[in-house]
This record gives C-alpha cells, sequence and structure tokens, in this order.
C-alpha cells in the first residue's frame, strides 16, 4: 500500500510528463488517421473497413496507456545506482514491489489515455465503430488485465538483464519493434503474411496488445479467444517463473558500490 | 571522443538504427501490401519519403536532440550555472557540445542508397533538383532545431518535463507520410507552423521535379520567423532562470 501511494503522488508531480506522452500519443492517432482516411484501396483493408482501422487506432490510444506497465528503466537504474539494495531488505517481493508502483501511476495516466479517448472518439463519431456487448466487455475486461500481467513481467524480466549487462537499452528497442510490428501497435497484425501468423500467434506480443483489439471487433471465433486467452496465461506464468530465476541468479551475481 | 572508448556500445547502437529503418521499410511494405496509394503517393515515392526522414533523423540526432536532451538535464540538476560561466556563447554551447555518434553508419548508408534509388525511379534529377532539395532538406533541420530548442527552453519553467525528446520524436515521425494526407487546416499547420513537409515531402517532391524553388523561399521566411523567435524566447528565459545556489 505505501508503495502504491507513494506513486499515486508521484503520478501528479509528474503530469506535465503524463501530458506530454499524451500530446506525443495523440500526434501519432492524429497521423495514423490521416493516412487511413487518404489510401486508396478497396473495400477492406488488411480485413477491416475504414471506419474499424479509424476505430482500432482510437481503441489503441487507451489500451496503449493501460497496459503500458514498462518498469523496464526503473529497474535498470535502481541495479545501476545501486538503490535495489534498499529494496532487498524489504519484506515484500520485488515483483509486487514494482507492481504497485505501476498501478499508482497507471491508475491515474490511464484515466487521462480514456480521457482524451472519449475526446477523440467524440471528434470522429461518425466513425467509429461501437462494438460493446455484455460477451465482448466480460471477455475485454480479463484480457486487458491478462495483457498488462504479460508486458509488465516481460518488462520487469528485461530490466533485471542489468545484473549481468550495463547496457541493456538496445534490448528495450528491440522489444518496441517486436511490439509495433508483432504486436499490432504499429500496424494491425491482420497485414502480416499469412506465412508469418503462426509466429505472430505464439510470440508473447500479440497478447500484450492487439488480443483485446482483435475481440474487440469480432475477429475471433470462440475457440480462438480460448486458445488466446490459454497463452496469455501461459505467457503469464513462463515470464514469472523466468522472473524468479532471473531474481535469485541476479542476487547472487549482484555487488553494489557504497551501499 | 568519449563515445569512441565504448566501441562496441557505439556499434551495438547503430545495429539498432539499422533495424529500426528495417521496421520502417518493412511497414511500408505491410501497408502497401494492403493499399494501393497514400494521398496519391505509390509505394516507391512513400519508400523515398521513409528514406529522407530517416536520413533527416540521423542528422537531427547526430548533431541536435542529443544536445537538447543534455541540456533538459542541464537545467534540471542545476548544472546550467557552470555553463553560463564560460567565455562562449550559451545558446551555442548547448546545441553544438556533443555528438551521437552511432547514428553516422546509417547516414552513410542513406547518402548512398537514396540517390541509386531515386534512379530506380526512373526519375533522372537534374543538378538543380538535388540542390533544391538539399537546400529544402538542410532548411528543415534548421526549422525543427529552432522548433525544438524553443521546446526545450521551456524547460527553465517546467523542469519535470524529462521526456520533450518523445514529443519530438513523434512529431518527426509524421514525416514519414506525404504532408498531403492532411486536408484543409491540418494542412496548413503541418506546412507553415509545425513544417513537418521539410522533413521529407518537399525534398522528395523537389528530386521528382514536383515543386521548383518557390518553397525554398517559403522555408527560408519560416526559418527566419522561428529563428527570431527562438532567440527572442531563449534570451526571456535566461533573464528568469533562478539558479539553485550552486
Amino acid at each position: 500500500m505505501a508503495f502504491l501511494k507513494t506513486s499515486l503522488l508521484n503520478a501528479f508531480v509528474y503530469r506535465g510528463p503524463m501530458v506530454v506522452w499524451l500530446a506525443a500519443n495523440s500526434l501519432s492517432l492524429v497521423t495514423a488517421v490521416a493516412i487511413w482516411f487518404s489510401a486508396s484501396a478497396g473495400e477492406r483493408i488488411g480485413g477491416y473497413t475504414k471506419p474499424e482501422l479509424i476505430t482500432y487506432y482510437v481503441a489503441a490510444l487507451s489500451l496503449q496507456w493501460l497496459t503500458g506497465w514498462f518498469p523496464f528503466y526503473s529497474v535498470c537504474d535502481e541495479i545501476k545506482h545501486g538503490e535495489i539494495v534498499s529494496r532487498l531488505v524489504k519484506p515484500i517481493s520485488y515483483f509486487w514491489q514494482k507492481f504497485a508502483e505501476e498501478l499508482g501511476w497507471h491508475l491515474v495516466s490511464s484515466l487521462l489515455g480514456l480521457a482524451t479517448t472519449f475526446l477523440f472518439a467524440f471528434f470522429l463519431r461518425d466513425f467509429i465503430v461501437l462494438n460493446f456487448s455484455l460477451t465482448r466487455i466480460l471477455l475485454l475486461v480479463p484480457t486487458i488485465i491478462l495483457a498488462i500481467l504479460v508486458v509488465f513481467s516481460f518488462s520487469l524480466c528485461m530490466g533485471l538483464l542489468s545484473f549481468w549487462f550495463l547496457e541493456v537499452g538496445t534490448v528495450d528497442n528491440l522489444f518496441w519493434i517486436a511490439r509495433l510490428i508483432l504486436g499490432g501497435q504499429g500496424i494491425p497484425i491482420s497485414f502480416i503474411p499469412e506465412a508469418f501468423q503462426i509466429v505472430v500467434k505464439i510470440l508473447p506480443f500479440r497478447y500484450m496488445f492487439s488480443f483485446p483489439l482483435e475481440i474487440y471487433f469480432g475477429r475471433l471465433s470462440a475457440m480462438e479467444i480460448i486458445q488466446g486467452v490459454s497463452l496469455q496465461f501461459f505467457w503469464v506464468a513462463i515470464l514469472a517463473q523466468l522472473y524468479k530465476l532471473m531474481w535469485n541468479r541476479g542476487r547472487r551475481a549482484y555487488t553494489a558500490f557504497g551501499q | 571522443m568519449r563515445d569512441w572508448e565504448f566501441r562496441f556500445n557505439v556499434l551495438i547502437w547503430a545495429v539498432m538504427n539499422f533495424s529500426w529503418f528495417g521496421l520502417m521499410l518493412a511497414s511500408v511494405h505491410l501497408v502497401f501490401g494492403q493499399v494501393e496509394a497514400i494521398a496519391g503517393w505509390n509505394r516507391d515515392e512513400v519508400l523515398l519519403l521513409v528514406l529522407v526522414q530517416a536520413l533527416f533523423l540521423d542528422f537531427l540526432w547526430a548533431f541536435i536532440l542529443l544536445n537538447l536532451s543534455k541540456f533538459s538535464r542541464l537545467v534540471r540538476r542545476g548544472d546550467l550555472d557552470l555553463a553560463l560561466l564560460k567565455p562562449i556563447n550559451l545558446r551555442f554551447l548547448v546545441s553544438t557540445r556533443y555528438f551521437d555518434n552511432d547514428h553516422y553508419p546509417r547516414m552513410i548508408f542513406l547518402f548512398f542508397l537514396i540517390p541509386r534509388f531515386v534512379g530506380r525511379l526512373a526519375v533522372q534529377p537534374t543538378i538543380f533538383a538535388w540542390l533544391n532539395a538539399g537546400l529544402l532538406f538542410g532548411l528543415g533541420l534548421f526549422i525543427f532545431y529552432n522548433l525544438f530548442f524553443m521546446i526545450t527552453t521551456t524547460n527553465f519553467w517546467f523542469t519535470n518535463l524529462f521526456n520533450l525528446g518523445d514529443f519530438c520524436s513523434e512529431v518527426i515521425d509524421v514525416g514519414r507520410a506525404p504532408v498531403y494526407i492532411f486536408k484543409n487546416q491540418a494542412r496548413i499547420i503541418f506546412i507553415y507552423f509545425i513544417p513537418t513537409a521539410f522533413i521529407s515531402t518537399f525534398p522528395v517532391q523537389a528530386l521528382l521535379g514536383q515543386i521548383g524553388s518557390e518553397m525554398v523561399l517559403v522555408g527560408m521566411i519560416i526559418s527566419l520567423v522561428l529563428l527570431i523567435v527562438s532567440q527572442a524566447f531563449w534570451r526571456f528565459a535566461l533573464r528568469h532562470y533562478t539558479s539553485t545556489g550552486s
């Protein structure tokens, strides 16, 4: 609770950077919408109509803020500067300490992201495709929560590489490249050729972002939804085990200066 | 020079820059697997836009953006006091002190790739067209230096804004698409006020012989206005700078 409370207060202190990120995301959305409006194509583009594509990017804005749990840089900084030593003596798992911190930040930032999404949806209301039903909402909530867990665990494991490597920024870059293409954050994964779809469906990136959107647009059968949710659970379990392994090995290998 | 002491680091980041470049090219191919044109621009023309935008980004990061992000840190940590004492123009010092060396490999690669790609488009730009494109490209760099410098100057008041670089990168990413995707007032904004058209659209159009030197004149006027405004804003900000007592 203390970590959550501190993180909530931090979120209000850092409201400026939040607004800057929101402005950056909004500019990206404006560009994406303009591109699809001006695209010359058939009735469907990658299986989506133009209104669906525009809705995709508007919904993606809120999903970015809901699922953007990236403790990577804070973990790297703590390990590099020795601050993690103070965390080791606390009677709470490091995983849950970072989770509580991210939760505090996202309780505030998600509201801002959702408000901005509603604003865009209002201005683009003639093109927004509303696909809400009770079943969809009941499916979306747990899949978004699982997406958060997959992203958070993945980012935490990447950050723990700092126990062994001085420079791990490149790993984060590779993560973003993968998430943009294989996760559907840059363009829908339906654009990827059929031959590569099996790779997309196995890797965790789709379950961090695209999977809830595919449910929203009703593009999945019941069996595909069950498979997708199972894979989300699978990746959460795998990444949790990987975290435990890296944390235990990392602690043994770690030496902090002057702590 | 400091960067070259960590040569492996420079090499790794140079490889990362090529990976991002690969992502940009892959995105264009995936999009054009589904569409025929974007705002009337075909796949090869958009690819050329991406190449020029990548070169623009390399120049910006190599010579400008790293300095601006370090300037943010100077203000936040109070180290600007030391810089103020130096017998050199402060704006010049904070704008030109550092170079991001890992962008040079991609820059050199693009210098060779762009002319070859233009040849593939069955277009034979004249020397004048190349000069025109180069001028527009250079004006774009100058315009965005002044624009981003003004944004960074706001750190004097908003010291918590450590992520202005992210916003600047997003602005440059707009240049990956032709400015004609925007209509009406939006197009006016992205040509005259946040002139992303100068990043790649106008230089590419100059190469393709679609525009003459009239946009060079427009670019010069925008550059001059931004230079005057950014310098005035910088002086205003310095007058209101309060040291942290270092």
